[in-house]
């Protein structure tokens, strides 16, 4: 196929032309879009002329233009080489060809398939879709190569009406099958929402770029500059406009306007439709055609939303529908002589729908069954989210102003806050948009201030305030006091029943549950249910995290709001009445302590505190060793309750001696207890459970004594002061001592105030010396004569010294008194039926029993026979030991040492 | 207006007759339990109960959800020395108007009836 | 507490073991006294705050073989590492408190477990 240079020139021009429609297309489509997804459709429809430009000259043509298989398809001059100027002219003109067919899919599919995904479909489309059937309508074009089977058979489509419009039609069917609307488009209850597009100028001026281009589609397909061309040019531009004012005027009723798309749409509608046949009609035909074209793209547009299958720029009804118009077109209005098939008209009109149907069967097939597949393993769809951000930010990482505004507005809707303001662009209609935005945002700010007020209220007021709505959601605003009560920030939007669940009982909350039901149900008088409102008073158990619960008791009352004939809002009001609570609590526990206080008080009171901290010191040590031996696990449990039994017996025998009587009673009611197990025999641990209790409550009776002995015994002891340096206490005491003794006495502590000691220590040290000082008072010192007499100072001397070491804590206690009276002492333990020699280690070893008192008559300071006695049973407590050193007539000296770590 | 009285103590239900006598009410009947008082209601249709809970032979909650069947727009009047919130947030529910706690006074239940008839 | 709910709180623990070793081990109470400053704390010890109907505390101390048993039994492992049996410990008393729910109510507020290793000497 050789051509003249007229020729030549005319297709390349032609190509060229049709070259821009690419443009057009990117404006049509970029502009019939949302802004958010501008720049991707835009940068689609350059993606596609490379993809479709390079794989249509790789493979396409070789497929389209090759030498026939059967008519089926071409196989030849893959990777195409021209071998002459006419042969490259026609490649380039049959790029751009295909690279239409192509770019007709991205529209439809824009604003939501993938940008990857849209380079598969259109390497798909430019290597086996387009070429195949192109082959069956144009192949055998190039000499020597034999036509396709739809050519043989008479199928005439001049430019492309199926073989490039219809096909890029179906293609784009089958993708929208498969990945479905955008988001919105249609909506559950059946609605249609029409999204409209961004800029319609730069819309308009790509379908002026694609009519233009069209000249050079339609009039440079005859492959030559002849006489048919000026016709076609023509025929193409009346067909366009008639498709225009088909759709227009058709719409216009349906419509109520004159609708932007329709008017688009029309024109490209008549000249899709004028494609196949604009070379075989007449003028008059070209304007039917056209102005039919126009309407039957509206009836699709139309069926495609009841289907609900949503084309975004609407390239089914132009370039399928409106395509298979026009290749019918040829049948109905075609010349037959100028068609030259020499068939009749009805069998062309047939030959003319085999065309449109095979085209449909093999474009759509096709690409539905290879979309499909992949479409499985590689979703061609964006995710819902990335299709509400629009594709521009998501598939390319590009913004634009209007994205900025918008990501602003979703701020200020989300939190409310409305002091951020807009970022203005300039010289962008956008940039006006913000700045129009930000001053209706000074406006309004400055003319709430009552909401300004109200929240500063929320702030400041010190009770729990909130707003819950039906559901029990709590409303944004609550006063920030609520945060505090329940020690939880980000309570706004959570449930009220979920807010208080994990603080209260479960049967209470199911309460609240049901509670917050009536409240909302208008007919429930409110009267009544202020009366049984479960969170009145409500105890409420803070977890710390730290194995302790904090106790708030929080009072809850609760206000509807009504609007209309139904309750609105519930108003919440919480307080926290903890405070007050405990304060009450205190009173009435008070109270009761003070009952049962006042009763041992009455009893210490005839007392004398020496005797009695000896009986609690000893009772104690008691129930140590009761305890002591029970944990140890192995032995025969009878043998244990006996020792146990003695034990609580002695306890008992202590109470008895100084008149606590509820003391003995329980001591007696525990050996009635363990006497009757020891009858019953056969012991077993669980048998010990209720001796256990016993003793646990015994031994909180005995260390409430301590407790009372300490606070009062001690402190209104006329003899010592209960705090401050011990000693100044000690100081103090042997001065009242003297003073009741009439013995003149001083002391000297040494360093004793600089040893630190643990309180129990500290404790256990001071009744040490308590007791000591007052067997030296009592015993040891003698009355001024005496020691004058013998040659002493009158003034007795007690010296103490306390020192500590890693383990150990050493009291060294001395008074130069008469020492102990050995011969007195051997007497009364001869009396009470010690026989045979007494040494003089059994005589200082009696001196701290019970019963070691020489005293002649028993006084507040001392002559029970206690003071030594307890003196022993401290250090036993302490694992420590006594040396006594006495001389005498001359002096006593105890060396005291206690473990400083017990156990 | 038909008032029908509910307590299974005899003092109580005159108690009650005696202080609602300032009302222009007439006692069609006293029950001393659950399904007496489902009877009478049955038989009198009263437009005012006052309904004990804790009863004999069939509880207070049970016998004013067999009410509320039978009549739903009469009007009960909870009258209960069970001081649980639980209780009383249920009788409402099944539609008492009003709940008093026992011992209540002449005053206080006047109070109540007034509200009740509101 | 009285004796009864000692029982509870005995049972509930026996009950405990027998059902994490399969009925393979039968647990028991020994010989009970009173817990006091001087007891001892073994090298793991668990401690759950006890509020609502109640006041007080739960508090469980073992060695590390018991736990390397439990753990065994519920693992099937012999060898676990010091977290799990940490986790063990807390998760152990925190079954024991939920179980006595069912008979203190569910008022018988418990808090989370605060777990702590090694003695006090």
């Amino acid at each position: 196929m050789e051509k003249s240079a007229v020729d030549i020139l005319w297709i390349l021009i032609s190509g060229t032309l049709v070259f821009i429609m690419q443009a057009g297309f990117a404006m049509v489509e970029s502009g019939m879009t949302r802004s958010k997804n501008s720049i991707n459709v835009a940068i689609k429809n350059l993606t596609d002329l490379g993809i479709s430009t390079v794989f249509f000259w790789a493979f396409g043509f070789a497929f389209m233009f090759g030498v026939s298989f059967n008519g089926f398809i071409g196989a030849s001059n893959f990777f195409f080489t021209a071998g002459s100027l006419s042969l490259a002219t026609f490649v380039f003109f049959q790029i751009t060809f295909c690279s239409t067919s192509a770019t007709i899919v991205s529209g439809a599919v824009a604003e939501r398939m993938k940008y990857s995904s849209y380079i598969i479909s259109t390497i798909i489309m430019s290597v086996i879709i387009y070429p195949v059937f192109g082959h069956w309508a144009w192949g055998g074009v190039l000499d020597g190569t034999g036509s396709g089977w739809l050519a043989s058979k008479g199928f005439i489509d001049f430019a492309g009406s199926t073989v490039v419009h219809s096909m890029g039609g179906w293609v784009a069917l089958a993708i929208l099958l498969i990945i479905g609307p955008r988001l919105g488009r249609f909506t559950d209850d059946g609605g249609v929402n029409r999204i409209n597009g961004s800029n319609i100028p730069i819309a308009v001026l790509g379908v002026m770029l694609l009519w233009f281009g069209w000249f050079g589609f339609n009039g440079g397909s005859t492959l030559a500059l002849n006489d048919a061309v000026a016709g076609i040019i023509l025929r193409t531009t009346l067909a366009a406009a008639a498709g225009m004012m088909g759709a227009l005027f058709a719409g216009w009723p349906i419509f109520k306007k004159a609708d932007i798309n329709l008017l688009l749409n029309g024109s490209l509608a008549g000249l899709v439709a004028i494609t196949a046949c604009c070379h075989v009609v007449s003028e008059v035909n070209s304007v039917i055609i056209g102005a039919a074209g126009g309407i039957i793209m509206m009836l699709c547009t139309l069926l495609l939303e009841r289907l609900k299958i949503d084309d975004a720029v609407g390239a089914i009804p132009v370039h399928l529908a409106a395509g298979i118009w026009g290749t019918l077109c040829v049948g109905i209005f075609g010349s037959l002589e100028l068609i030259g098939t020499g068939l009749d008209r009805w069998s062309q009109i047939v030959i003319q729908l085999i065309g449109i149907l095979s085209c449909g069967v093999w474009g759509f097939g096709v690409s539905f069954a290879a979309l499909f597949i992949i479409n499985k393993i590689f979703p061609l769809r964006i995710s819902a989210a990335d299709e509400r951000a629009g594709l521009n930010v998501t598939e390319h990482g590009v913004t634009t102003e209007i994205l900025d505004l918008y990501i602003t507005l979703v701020e200020q809707a989300k939190t409310g806050d409305i002091s951020k303001r807009a970022i203005v662009e300039p010289f962008t209609e956008v940039g006006q948009i913000a700045g129009m935005y930000n001053n209706v945002l000074e406006k309004l700010e400055s003319s709430t201030v009552e909401k300004t007020d109200y929240v500063s209220i929320l702030d400041n007021v010190s009770d729990g305030l909130f707003l819950m709505d039906k559901g029990g959601i709590i409303s944004p605003y609550h006063s920030s006091a609520l945060e505090k009560i329940f020690e939880k920030t980000e309570i706004a939007g959570s449930g009220f029943t979920s807010l208080i669940s994990s603080y209260i009982d479960s049967a209470v909350l199911n309460s609240v549950k049901d509670y917050q039901e009536l409240l909302f149900d208008i007919s429930r008088p409110m009267r009544t249910l202020e009366k049984i409102n479960p969170l009145r008073e409500a105890e409420l158990f803070f977890d710390l995290g730290t194995g302790e619960f904090k106790n708030k008791f929080l009072e809850f009352a609760f206000k509807r709001i009504e609007k209309g004939d139904s309750v609105f809002r519930v108003m919440v009001l919480v307080r926290d009445v903890t405070i007050e609570k405990e304060l009450a609590k205190e009173i009435e526990d008070t109270q009761k302590r003070t009952s049962l206080e006042m009763e041992l008080f009455y009893r210490v009171l005839h007392v004398e505190p020496g005797t009695f901290s000896g009986f609690i010191y000893s009772a104690l040590d008691d129930l140590d060793r009761i305890n002591s031996t029970l944990s140890v696990q192995d032995g025969d449990p009878a043998e244990k309750l006996r020792e146990i039994f003695r034990i609580t017996h002695s306890i008992k025998g202590d109470s008895d001696m100084l008149g606590f009587d509820f003391l003995a009673d329980f001591a007696h009611e525990i050996e009635d207890n363990i006497s009757a197990l020891l009858k019953r025999g056969g012991i077993k641990n669980d048998d010990f459970l209720s001796v256990i209790i016993s003793f646990s409550e015994f031994k909180s009776i005995m260390e409430k004594m301590e407790l009372l002995f300490n606070k009062w015994g001690a402190a209104n002891s006329d003899e010592m002061p209960a705090d401050g340096k011990l000693s100044l206490q000690l100081e103090t005491l042997v001065k009242k001592l003297s003073e009741r003794h009439n013995k003149k006495a001083v002391i000297d502590c040494g360093e004793v105030d600089s040893i630190v000691l643990s309180t129990e220590l500290k404790k256990a040290v001071k009744d040490i010396l308590v007791q000591l000082i007052r067997n030296s008072m009592f015993h040891g010192i003698e009355d001024e004569k005496t020691r004058t007499e013998s040659g002493k100072n009158p003034e007795g001397r007690i010296g103490v010294s306390l020192s500590k070491n890693d383990d150990t804590v050493t009291l060294v206690y001395s008074d130069d008194g008469q020492g102990v009276d050995e011969k007195k002492i051997a007497r009364k333990m001869a009396e009470e039926g010690h026989t045979g020699e007494i040494a003089r280690r059994d005589i200082l070893k009696y001196i701290f029993t019970d019963s070691g008192s020489t005293a002649s008559s028993v006084n507040k300071s001392a002559g029970r026979g206690v003071g030594l006695a307890l003196v022993k049973s401290i250090v036993l407590r302490h694992k420590g030991k006594i040396l006594v050193d006495s001389r005498q007539g001359k002096s006593l000296k105890f060396t005291v040492t206690l473990k400083a770590g017990k156990e | 207006m038909k008032l029908l009285i509910v307590d299974d103590s005899n003092i109580m239900r005159k108690a009650i007759g005696k202080y609602l006598s300032e009302f222009n009410l007439e006692i069609v009947g006293n029950a001393e339990n659950g399904e007496k008082a489902v009877e009478l209601f049955k038989e009198h249709l009263p437009d005012l109960v006052t309904l004990d809970i804790t009863m004999p032979r069939m509880d207070g909650l049970t016998c004013l959800s067999k009410m509320m069947e039978i009549k739903p727009d009469a009007r009960v009047l909870i009258i209960s020395a069970l001081k649980d919130n639980a209780t009383a947030i249920q009788a409402v529910k099944l539609g008492a108007r009003g709940f008093l706690s026992k011992p209540f006074n002449e005053k206080t239940l006047q109070e109540e009836i007034t509200a009740c008839l509101k | 507490m009285k004796e009864n709910e000692i029982k509870v709180f005995i049972k509930v623990i026996t009950d405990y073991f027998g059902s994490v070793t399969g009925g393979e081990s039968l647990a028991s109470m020994g010989v009970p006294f009173i817990k006091d400053a001087k007891s001892k704390v073994f090298s793991y010890t668990a401690i759950i705050g006890i509020s609502g109907s109640r006041k007080g505390g739960i508090f469980f101390t073992t060695e590390r073989p018991l736990l390397e048993d439990i753990a065994f039994h519920i693992l099937g492992e012999k060898d676990v590492d010091e977290p799990t049996i940490m986790d063990l410990v807390g998760e152990m008393t925190n079954v024991i408190a939920g179980n006595l729910r069912e008979t203190f109510g569910s008022s018988f507020f418990i808090s989370v477990p605060i777990i702590m290793k090694g003695k006090i000497e």
